[in-house]
């Protein structure tokens, strides 16, 4: 067992941790069930690959991002500044904060909005008076069309991502992993990281769903090849 | 049960009779099953995941006391503060006395059955600290000072138009609204969105605390989470001892696991993790409260410790015949459904706990959806005995079983008691079918309708028919 050690000055501490240790005298008594033993945790994170060509992979993604009511779009490297200013008009967006790590290549076609740049820096206010944000994402999980931000320069801290209404993410295709298994061997914890599985949503009411409550209410998926 | 009125029986009697609640229970807990059913279709390793989930559940309880110094350690190591709280009425005072220091009367919450558990949003408003849920079907159930009904949609109970009176008397004052759930939804935004961008302090639950790196995830599908996890300076989550995994790659299974049993959905659309604080990103002061409040004491039962598993997905209500009649607030606990019987009557002690061990047909669908693999019949019987050994039955229920163990354990006895009931036939054929019959039988046709009597008993048709 572990040593006790610095807060060891609360006595509740004390208290619960010994408490625990004597409700474990009892271990031996555990009931089995179709495990025997409890120390042979196979290993739970050993990535489960399927074995399939990576279009496969991304062809689900797109799926399951559909299914969610998520606007998905597909282009190449040099389609990708005219898909993102597309994207932008259409939906309307006359104020943008993108992450100052985010390619300006990426965004340099959207023309007449309001840009801000933010380098983290500033207080984490006024955001919620601008329209969209636009990121990349530090992987992207087919099997659940799901979008992974870990902080990175071109995700930016996680206040420009909650409180626009409109985000735009930008996927590169070698990003998109297959299932929710592998994300660890991905992305690490250092920063905070936040899973985006389609636009917010509610199903608390007699169990209609209601797409967007208090996250961004349109999600666009932009994958790059 | 012991005499005293109190307990499943009579609390779940006027839900029972209640149409309007059966229907809408039966619709939302059918839809759900639904989905619930087909993305776990998708998953052809399922059972391997609910193995491996068991697993990593079993694993940190039996190792548990080693976990949570890992797990303060860890915390700590990144700028964490670690509060320790034996039961409920400590976790109280521990929230509050970090909302005093900071000098502030409101805090923002992100649904959690844990505080529902402590009573905390009651103990801070004695103490003159408002607490605001921000999870649409909280705030709901807040501001018509209801109780949540079901783990997952705990506003199940209430259709659209109540919901609309309601947010027009409090959050929209005034303004009229259409009962279209998405106008409604919009309602909430509005008036949470103010909340959020001014509120200090946060309070949250934890559904998984890493030990390897003191990483804490919340799985949300609004948004609320993410708001209250983000923009407030100070944030407290709460957590029972139980809520631990070992490293990212278990989180990783729970976190295939959880989404496709609870909303039936193959992700939830938020799933937040932090670890401690994290400069320049989100709030710069991070409490974890690691509250026992007799799971300890849970733990120490061999059988009743699989309770401990749980992942709070609520896929054991949604197939449950008994809760899908009655309804969560039957159960007169923060947890209904199969889980709400066997867990509450280990954690609490009320009159009314005890007595839902019972409220089981023990078909077993239960243990069949649980992502975790808890055999809930078997902790549900072990339980019962445990309630009637602790002597909560009745003299006359005592006096019942005694004769009937009596008549059962013996071949000739039965035969008699066959003979006298078929003797007595014109008494009780003069009972309507639906009336109760008086004396120590009477509890049981209180609630159900006698049988008719055949003719013949079985065993004296088989004579007869097949001739020996
Ligand atoms: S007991 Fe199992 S099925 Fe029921 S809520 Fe807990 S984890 Fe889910």
């Amino acid at each position: 067992m572990a040593t006790d050690h610095i807060s060891g000055d609360q006595p509740s501490r004390t208290k619960i941790l010994s408490l625990v240790r004597s409700g474990l005298f009892n271990k031996s008594m555990d009931p089995g069930s179709s495990t025997a033993g409890v120390a042979t945790r196979g290993a739970p994170g050993t990535p489960v690959r399927i074995d399939s060509h990576e279009l496969e992979t991304v062809d689900l993604f797109e799926e399951v991002l559909r299914d969610y009511k998520a606007r998905v779009l597909r282009v190449d490297v040099e389609g990708l500044p005219d898909a993102v200013a597309e994207v932008v008009s259409s939906c309307g967006i006359k104020s943008l904060v993108v992450p100052n790590g985010l390619d300006l290549s990426w965004y340099e076609g959207v023309g007449q909005v309001e840009l801000v740049v933010d380098d983290g820096s500033g207080p984490a206010v006024g955001f919620e008076k601008i329209d969209g944000v636009i990121t990349g994402c530090s992987c992207a999980i087919a099997e659940t069309g799901t979008l992974v931000l870990s902080g990175k320069p071109d995700e930016g801290r996680r206040v420009i991502t909650l409180l626009p209404d409109f985000h735009i993410c930008i996927v590169k295709t070698e990003a998109i992993i297959r299932r929710v298994s592998e994300l660890f061997s991905r992305v690490g914890v250092s920063n905070p990281v936040t899973l985006i599985s389609g636009p917010s949503a509610t199903s608390d009411i007699e169990l209609k769903r209601v797409e967007g409550v208090h996250g961004p209410r349109n999600l666009i998926v932009v994958i790059v090849r | 049960m012991a005499g005293s009125r109190v307990g499943f029986p009579y609390t779940s009697r006027s839900r029972i009779e209640d149409s309007q609640l059966r229907a809408n229970l039966r619709s939302a807990t059918t839809a759900i099953r639904e989905k619930r059913g087909r993305v776990v279709a998708e998953k052809a390793d399922w059972e391997d995941l609910r193995l491996k989930g068991e697993q990593i559940r079993r694993e940190v309880l039996s190792n548990l006391d080693s976990y949570l110094v890992k797990l303060e350690s860890s915390v700590e190591k990144v700028g964490g503060v670690v509060h320790w709280a034996v039961d409920a009425s400590e976790a109280n005072q521990i929230v509050f006395s970090l909302v005093r220091q900071h000098g502030e009367s409101e805090v923002v919450k992100v649904k959690s059955l844990t505080t529902d558990e402590m009573g905390l949003n009651e103990y801070l408003s004695q103490h003159g600290v408002m607490a605001h849920e921000t999870d649409l079907a909280e705030l709901i159930i807040q501001l018509a000072h209801d109780k949540p009904s079901h783990i997952l949609v705990p506003a199940i109970h209430k259709n659209r138009s109540e919901i609309r009176d309601l947010f027009q008397r409090t959050i929209s004052k005034g303004t009229s609204l259409s009962d279209d759930p998405a106008v409604l939804a919009e309602a909430s935004r509005l008036y949470l969105r103010q909340k959020f961008l001014s509120a200090k302090i946060a309070v949250s639950g934890v559904n998984f605390a890493v030990a390897e790196t003191g990483t804490i995830c919340v799985v949300e599908s609004e948004g609320n989470g993410r708001m209250c996890l983000t923009l407030p300076k100070v944030l407290i989550s709460v957590m029972g001892i139980e809520k631990i995994v070992p490293t990212l790659d278990d989180l990783a299974v729970f976190l295939e696991l959880l989404p496709r049993s609870s909303t039936g959905e193959r992700m939830n659309p938020y799933t937040s993790l932090w670890s401690g604080v994290h400069k320049g990103d989100g709030p710069e002061e991070f409490h974890l409260v690691i509250m026992d409040n007799r799971r300890s004491a849970v733990l120490a039962d061999p059988v009743g410790r699989q309770t401990l598993h749980c992942i709070r997905c609520s896929a054991c209500l949604n197939v449950c015949p008994v809760y899908e009649r009655s309804g969560g607030h039957a159960y007169d606990s923060v947890y209904p459904g199969p889980i709400g019987a066997i867990l509450s009557p280990q954690l609490f002690d009320s009159e009314s706990s005890k007595s839902l061990p019972w409220a089981s047909t023990l078909c077993g669908a239960c243990y069949e959806v649980c992502p975790v693999r808890i055999n809930i019949p078997q902790v549900l019987v072990h339980l019962r005995e445990k309630v009637l050994a602790e002597g909560h039955q009745s003299r006359s229920e005592r006096f019942q079983f005694a004769i009937l163990s009596a008549v059962l354990s013996s071949g000739a006895r039965f035969d008699l008691a066959l003979w006298v009931i078929s003797r007595l036939r014109f008494l009780i054929d003069r009972f309507p079918s639906s009336g109760s019959l008086p004396g120590l039988v009477g509890k049981w046709t209180e609630a159900r309708e006698l049988p008719e009597l055949p003719k013949e008993t079985f065993r004296v048709w088989w004579r007869r028919s097949r001739g020996h």
